[in-house]
Order: C-alpha cells, then structure tokens, then sequence
C-alpha cells in the first residue's frame, strides 16, 4: 500500500465542511477575556443542540442543582463562564463529524480521550496560571488528524489499526508513520491551519508527541503532559490504549509533582464523567 | 465495562466518588499492570502511572 503525501491529506482537509459557525466562534472566543456571559450565551443560543447540551451538562447530578435548570442564563451561573463555554464547544466539535466508518476507529472512545485531555489541560492550565480556554480547545483537537485519517482514507487506517494489533506496546503514532509515512500529529497541524489556527497553536498539535528537549513554549508541553494525563486516567475507556512516552523535560520544565497532579486529574477525571455523560460519549 | 461507574450520590470536590461497580477493581488493576508493563518494556519512567495508581489505592481504600 502506498504511502500518504501531505498533497493527497490537504486536499482532503479542503474538502472538510466547514465546522457551524457558532462552534468556530466559540472556538475562536475561547481566550478571549472580554467576552461576556450574555455573548458567549447569544453565541451558544444560536445553536438549539449545543444549548440543550450545556443545559444537560448543568441539570447532571455532578452540580447537584435541587431543582431543573431550564436558561442558559441559568447554566452560566451553574457552570460558571468557562466551562459553559467549553462544554458548548466540545458539543459543537463532536457534532460536527460522524463515526467513520470502515477504518476500526472507535468514535466515542476517540472523544472520550479528546475531551480528557481538554479537561486536563484546562485544570493544569489553571493550576500554573496559563491560559486556561486555548489549553482547553488544545486539548479537544490534539488528536483531530486520526479523525480525519479515519474518516477520509478509511481502509489504510484499519491497516494503522491492524499493525497496533499485531504489535503490543507499538504506539498509535508509530503504526501512522509505518502504515500511512505521517502521522496525526501533523495531519492536525494542517487541519488546525486550515481552520486559521495561530501557527503557535498548530505546532502544539504537530509536537505532541514529539516534545523538543528545548522546547521553550509551556503551551507545547502542556498539551504533551494533558494528553499523557488522559491516557494514564484511562479516559477513553479501551483497552488496546497506551500511555505514551513523558517527556521529562516538559515535566520540570513546568515544575510539576504530584502535589499539582494529583488534584487536577481528580478534578479533571470528575468534569469528564459529567461532560462525557452529557455529551452522550 | 467503563473504568469508572456512575455514582449514586452527587461527587464534589472534597470527596472523590466512591464506585460502587464490583467489577471496577480488576479491570484497574489489570489496565494499570498492563500499562506498568509496557512502560517497564519500553524502559521509560512516568511518574504520572505512579500518582494513578496512589489515587486509585486511595480511591479503593
């Protein structure tokens, strides 16, 4: 089987539909500070499936609300600015894709680690005072580009698959580059250009699993450390999932210890039983 | 079977959740050996592996 060249990827990147607008919004007003509750609700209200979503989200036994929250206004005040919007962005992205079909590719397995790592971005995020919104969208589509290798060349990536099999202990990325010649990692990095991500926030998806040991962006080992993160916590729930490689320079690099871990992966692992629950991952 | 149960009271942040499902305990136990092992194969260290396994230890007692 031939080998995939980055002409033959972008091209299929071109022919994605475009993401609903009010997810791109939202996705582009993560960070942004001076948003305003009654903004990012405007935005969210637009889109009937992503406010019933982020109202599901706010009426789960997690929040323990005593009585049915039934306004976004109202879910503002539960779920707070932040997590409104990241549920209703996550809502928005999953939304926008269906379950390959073909490739083996576990749909919801694949979400459910996307939105771990988003969890424990933002949780590590806030826990060193980064940006806590672009850790969360960082997290989300990390691993974009197996979606779209699954869902665009379908039969290779069941080959991808089929060597993991065969090979324990070999990682997903490994299996890419033997099967396809690249991997996700950098089929993300041109999704995320195609969708007029900053080049900074391209590279965070390129490097992830190939962390420089001079790396100098935090938001680079962040993403690196938040992805590690979900797969030690199992987020995503199969069993064929491995942890990948820490990058140990990242870990000092944040001066990170189990005092800082420990609560953001109990925290994170919390959020994404209810977010997983109300997104129906 | 998911690797964390749905609980039956509302968890917070204070107190982890205590699940409840009986068949929880050896599927974490197998995943986290599984894991261990293949982080032991490949001779890499990664303390994230070690803080799981105390929270689950601690999730467990």
């Amino acid at each position: 089987m031939n080998l995939l060249t980055t002409p033959q990827v972008l091209a299929e990147i071109r022919d994605l539909p475009a993401l609903p607008a009010a997810v791109m919004e939202l996705m582009l007003s993560l960070g942004d500070g001076d948003a305003s509750a009654e903004q990012i609700a405007e935005k969210i209200s637009r889109d009937q499936a992503l406010a019933a979503k982020a109202l599901r989200l706010a009426n789960s036994p997690f929040y323990g609300m005593p009585r049915k929250v039934s306004s976004l206004a109202e879910a503002t005040s539960v779920l707070g600015l932040r997590m409104l919007r990241s549920v209703a962005t996550a809502a928005g992205l999953t939304g926008a894709f269906t379950s390959p079909t073909g490739s083996g590719l576990d749909f919801r397995a694949f979400w459910r680690h996307s939105i771990g790592t988003a969890l424990c971005a933002q949780e590590l995020a806030s826990a060193l005072d980064l940006d806590a919104d672009t850790a969360f969208t960082l997290g989300l589509v990390h691993d974009i580009g197996r979606l779209l290798l699954a869902s665009r060349f379908p039969l290779r990536y069941a080959e991808v698959l089929k060597l993991q099999a065969k090979q324990p202990g070999m990682l997903t990325h490994e299996a890419e580059q033997a099967v396809l010649g690249l991997d996700h990692a950098a089929v993300g990095g041109l999704i995320a250009g195609h969708w007029r991500f900053a080049p900074a926030f391209a590279q965070a998806i390129v490097m992830h699993h190939a962390l420089h040991d001079d790396n100098a962006d935090p938001a680079l080992d962040l993403v690196h450390v938040a992805d590690n993160m979900a797969h030690a916590l199992d987020l995503s729930q199969l069993d064929a999932d491995l942890v990948p490689p820490l990058s140990l320079a990242a870990w000092s690099r944040l001066r990170l210890d189990e005092a800082v871990c420990a609560p953001v992966m109990q925290r994170a692992e919390m959020q994404h039983r209810a977010v997983c629950e109300a997104l129906g991952m | 079977m998911p690797l964390l149960a749905t609980v039956d009271r509302p968890p917070c942040a204070a107190s982890p959740p205590v699940l409840q499902d009986e068949a929880r305990e050896p599927r974490i136990q197998a995943r986290l050996e599984h894991l261990f092992r293949h982080s032991l194969q490949a001779g890499r260290v990664n303390p994230l592996l070690h803080i799981v396994l105390r929270l689950r230890l601690k999730e467990g007692a």
